[in-house]
Formats: C-alpha cells, sequence, structure tokens
C-alpha cells in the first residue's frame, strides 16, 4: 500500500477526519470524536479481513459516520430522558485561525441556525468536498433535491451573516 | 449536469460565502489513525480468541459426550442379558456361638491363656510326635 493510496484507510482517517468529525457534530457534539473513531475502526477491520472495501469509501464514511451519530443521539436523547436533562454547550466547530476569510463563530453560528437537512448538506459540500450526486447517496435524496436544499441553506446563512454584520456595526 | 455547473446557478454572492467557508477549518483534535488500527487489531483478535474458545470448548463437549457413552454398556446387552433379581441379605445371626473368635478373645482379656478351651485329639497327638522327633 503506498503513501498516498486513497482507498489506505489511514489515507482516509488524516484526510476525512476534521470533516467526519464536523459532520457528525450536527447530532452528537459531545461525542462526534468517538463516532468517527469507531467508523474508522470498522473500515480497517474490514480492510484486515480482506474484505472488499466500499465502491466509494468517502461516501460510505460519511453515510456510517451519518448512521452511527444519529443512532448515538437518538440512545443519548434516552439516557438524558432517564437522568434528566443535562446542558450540552455546543463546542467549537472551527480551528481559529487568522487566515479565515469569515469569523468561525459567527459562521458556526449561522450553520446551527439552519434546519438539519440543510446544514448537513452544507457540510458534505463545502468541508468533505463531495459531489452532488454523492451526496444524495448519503443522505438519500435525489442529486435536485440536494442541491435545492444547498442553494437554501447558503441563502439563509448569507442574511444571518449580513444581519449580525449590521447589528455589530450599529 | 455537473458540480460546476450547478454552482454556476448560486448567486456571486452565495458562491463567496461558500469559498470563505471551505477556509474555516474543522476541529478533529483527539482524533488518531494509529489508536483507531490498535483497537482494530484488538477487537480482530479478541474475535479469534472467543472462535478458539467456542471451538475447544464444543471438542471437549463431544469428547466428554463420546467418553460417557463409551464407558456404560450398551441396551441392547442389558436387554439380552439382564441382571439378576437383587436379594435382601437376611439379618446377621447375632448369637455367638462357644467357640467363636469374639468371645474366646474376650475370655482371654478377661481371665488369661486359662481361659482357653483345653484342646483334646489330633492336635496333642502332633505334638507328641513332634516332641518325639526332637
Amino acid at each position: 500500500m503506498s503513501a498516498h493510496d486513497p482507498t489506505d484507510p489511514v489515507e482516509l482517517f488524516r484526510s476525512l477526519a476534521p470533516a467526519l468529525a464536523l459532520y457528525a457534530r450536527q447530532w452528537t457534539p459531545s461525542h462526534a470524536e468517538d463516532v468517527v473513531h469507531d467508523v474508522f475502526v470498522r473500515l480497517i477491520e474490514i480492510t484486515q479481513s480482506g474484505k472488499r472495501l466500499p465502491e466509494d469509501p468517502r461516501a460510505w464514511l460519511f453515510r456510517s459516520v451519518r448512521n452511527a451519530a444519529i443512532s448515538t443521539l437518538r440512545s443519548g436523547a434516552r439516557r438524558k430522558r432517564r437522568e434528566g436533562a443535562i446542558s450540552d454547550a455546543s463546542p467549537r466547530w472551527f480551528e481559529p485561525n487568522v487566515d479565515d476569510l469569515i469569523d468561525a463563530a459567527a459562521a458556526q453560528r449561522a450553520m446551527e441556525s439552519l434546519p438539519d437537512e440543510q446544514r448537513e448538506i452544507v457540510v458534505l459540500r463545502v468541508w468533505a468536498s463531495l459531489g452532488f450526486q454523492e451526496i444524495a447517496d448519503v443522505v438519500g435524496v435525489s442529486v435536485s433535491t440536494a442541491f435545492e436544499r444547498y442553494s437554501k441553506a447558503l441563502a439563509a446563512m448569507k442574511l444571518k451573516l449580513e444581519a449580525g454584520h449590521v447589528r455589530r456595526r450599529a | 449536469m455537473s458540480d460546476d455547473a450547478r454552482d454556476d446557478q448560486l448567486d456571486g454572492a452565495e458562491r463567496e460565502l461558500a469559498s470563505a467557508l471551505r477556509s474555516l477549518i474543522p476541529i478533529a483534535s483527539s482524533i488518531d489513525p494509529v489508536s483507531a488500527a490498535f483497537e482494530a487489531g484488538r477487537r480482530s483478535q479478541a474475535r479469534v480468541t472467543r472462535l478458539w474458545r467456542r471451538t475447544s470448548a464444543a471438542a471437549s463437549l463431544v469428547v466428554v459426550v463420546m467418553l460417557t457413552f463409551s464407558s456404560f454398556p450398551s441396551r441392547r446387552t442389558r436387554t439380552d442379558d439382564p441382571q439378576p433379581a437383587m436379594r435382601v441379605a437376611s439379618s446377621p445371626d447375632v448369637t455367638l456361638s462357644e467357640q467363636s473368635v469374639l468371645r474366646l478373645r474376650d475370655a482371654v482379656l478377661d481371665r488369661g491363656w486359662g481361659a482357653l478351651p483345653v484342646t483334646h485329639g489330633r492336635g496333642v497327638d502332633r505334638a507328641a510326635t513332634v516332641r518325639g522327633m526332637l
């Protein structure tokens, strides 16, 4: 296996882990990294057992993270109901960087204000760089629906960011 | 329609926003590929160990069952050669005879050798014969 083999689990891990963690954070902020870790463990197990890798490992990883995160969210909700509501402070999603073209905290707030089905498509398109066909496969919608949600999400975020900018200047 | 063609359908400000968002780097601090690989190896090893345990347990069970059946006579033999009916032994006779060893022992313990009965007949003759030989 070469160091730049795109199907090498470790290479996939290095290149996709941040985007996968961000994707998992859309459902389960406090367990996102555990979810990603478990999915990579499964991918490595598949490789070790000699089974065939999924045809599109990137799409498979995002789909698996999505399923695992939703499952964790459901079990977490059940646990919270049992133990009483616990405040789940939203951790930061992005590394602070002076070269950022946009304020990370404002972008996160704008993202958080989006409906789930729009937000996940923004993550898959912007940070995972998946094509609309791949996004449609991961989310389980048509390509045109995926694009429509993406477009609506960007428009809503633009409005939100502009409103925040105007408020700060005022 | 290609992805680029779809992106062209967005207005300029939305495309600009998308590229600005791309400049943000998602946080993934504690995710480590080495620990994931280690965990995968550990799980795989545990699975192999479990499989061996189950296999050896099943093999042991088979051996025990085979040994158990081979140590008993088969049913056919039992029907061909039925066991004799069980006989209940009668209670032992508790009345001790005059010559019983137990009585003699008790008598010797009480009264010494003199308590032994006098011997007659062949034993004396034999002793006399031996004495005569000497």
